[in-house]
């Protein structure tokens, strides 16, 4: 038993040796002439965008298992201008770092808020989304982000709502709320639905789109965190991020971006979100 | 209320079923697809762990004790993710994909447990049989066949569990975003704004189609072995 206990300590050990992040290679390896993302794709003329499959109305597969959105058209709009061919790689919150830490994705269009500890794992582009953190609740129930102190709330596992929300309780000197934490935002918003919880927590533009049709449940006009998207990147490769960041301000500078933002938030669309900010331009 | 929901969960049918128009097999094909052959591939493996672990060589027996260990102290979602993150991307150059990843885990997974299995029985043969067998001029062959033949009828259970708890298991590949049962009901979930009051719903009757899947398998299972009792009735009676 004993030795077999060792045997398996040793595996464990070799594998942590052997498991060190890929992008940390190759960032290496770009600085002494070898292979930057942007070579991988132009050789291979592929990249690899990550998007995530379950996001209304910024990504998701519709019913007839079409997949669609904001980001989706993004990340075609910025294959097509790279000239190269798109990838699609299905993504969700606990993926799109890891895959990107390993190289099974170029970037992440997906979402992503841009938080420092998340700039400990991967690099962003410029800001292509703005929005704010907010709680969804029950109509009539509650109307201010104080009356939200002391309760129990909802928010998504891993979301930067959770340490967001502390910090703005613990500034306004309120009563720290008992978060209770979901993997499965539908199942969150069945949470506020039963009364398990009075409010939950996260972007504006999620909470929008998943109360949408619901008469009963209502956004928060205030926000506790604003909250900006950037297209995630792999560590380290300021080669690549100049590219994407460049592409995503001549997509701004056409109007092809205001093409695609209402489309699915302008005035016509299902879930509506008017444009919070407006993306910076290098000349 | 009612007529809604019936007519959400068969729009959403088809696709639980078979998967989305632009891939199939998707859904619950898919997870079937993927069981069987992970099952398939796992029981090839076993049989040859199964039978090393009885070597008579130490280094052999160390080696299959090492896989079963292994592969038995490490959760299944570790498995894939170690799979399809750390052996399956650009560090070796294999650029695994979802599917791949899944398989390569599941029969990985499936087979250290099928090896016990395999292994007891294998121990289990009693040495009066093989012995009358050798006396009958069995070869090493037929003798591997005898014990396969004891193994596979004695355990019969404990694999069909196997099998059902394999099959349960793709479940848990939808965090790779393989189009399989579970990921297409979380997809059909976010697929439209109203979906989501359906939640509760929905992941019963996902659930309800799991559940017929798992039954069927030891609905047939246990025909057989109704089958082979009534043989071995027929061979006693004969005698």
């Amino acid at each position: 038993m004993y030795r077999r206990f060792i045997a398996l300590l040793f595996v464990l050990a070799v594998s942590f040796v052997i498991t060190q992040p890929v992008a940390q290679h190759s960032a290496v390896d770009a600085q002494s002439g070898g292979q930057s993302t942007l070579d991988r794709v132009r050789e291979n003329g592929v990249v690899r965008i990550g998007i995530r499959f379950d996001n209304p109305p910024l990504s998701y597969i519709d019913e007839d298992g079409n997949w669609v959105g904001f980001d989706v058209d993004l990340a075609n709009e910025i294959a097509q201008r790279l000239g190269v061919e798109i990838e699609q790689v299905r993504v969700d919150e606990t993926t799109r770092i890891s895959f990107l830490q390993e190289g099974q994705i170029d970037l992440a269009v997906a979402s992503m808020n841009h938080t420092r500890s998340r700039e400990d794992a991967v690099d962003f582009s410029i800001t292509y989304f703005w929005d704010s953190q907010t709680f969804l609740v029950r109509k009539g129930e509650f109307d201010s982000l104080d009356d939200m102190f002391g309760r129990v709330v909802a928010m998504n596992s891993g979301s930067s709502a959770i340490g967001a929300w502390q910090r703005y309780v613990e500034a306004n000197g309120g009563t720290p709320s008992e978060i209770v934490e979901f993997t499965d935002k539908v199942a969150a918003v069945q949470a506020l639905r039963d009364g398990a919880v009075d409010g939950y927590a996260e972007d504006g533009i999620t909470l929008a789109a998943l109360a949408a049709g619901d008469d009963s449940l209502v956004l928060l006009s205030e926000g506790f965190n604003p909250v900006q998207f950037g297209i995630g990147l792999p560590e380290n490769d300021s080669e690549w991020r100049d590219i994407i960041n460049y592409t995503l301000q001549d997509i701004w500078l056409d109007g092809t971006y205001f093409e695609i933002y209402n489309r699915w938030l302008g005035p016509e669309a299902e879930v509506q979100l008017p444009l919070g900010g407006e993306m910076e331009i290098w000349r | 209320m009612h007529i809604e929901l019936i007519d959400f969960l068969l729009r959403a049918l088809p696709n639980l079923l078979i998967g989305f128009p632009q891939e199939r097999p998707g859904g619950l094909l898919l997870s079937v697809i993927i069981a069987m052959i992970s099952i398939i591939l796992g029981f090839i493996i076993a049989l040859g762990m199964g039978i090393v672990s009885t070597s008579r060589w130490v280094l052999l027996r160390w080696l299959a004790a090492l896989y079963v260990n292994l592969g038995r102290a490490l959760p299944l979602l570790f498995l894939l993710l170690f799979v399809h993150q750390f052996i399956g991307g650009r560090r070796f150059n294999l650029n695994f994909n979802p599917t791949e990843s899944a398989i390569i885990a599941l029969t990985v997974y499936a087979s250290v447990y099928f090896t016990e299995i395999i292994r007891v029985g294998w121990l289990s043969v009693p040495q009066t049989q093989i012995q009358s067998a050798t006396l009958l001029g069995a070869g090493q062959l037929r003798l591997i066949r005898l014990r396969l033949n004891y193994t596979i009828h004695r355990f019969a259970p404990a694999l069909v569990n196997q099998v059902i708890t394999i099959f349960k298991d793709t479940s848990v590949i939808s965090v790779l975003a393989v189009t399989e049962l579970t990921f297409v009901s979380r997809a059909i979930l976010s697929s439209n704004l109203q979906n989501s009051q359906y939640a509760v719903q929905l992941y019963v009757f996902v659930g309800l189609l799991y559940a017929s899947v798992a039954l069927l398998i030891s609905q047939v299972a246990t025909l057989k072995s109704g089958h082979n009792r009534l043989k071995q009735h027929y061979v006693t009676r004969l005698l």
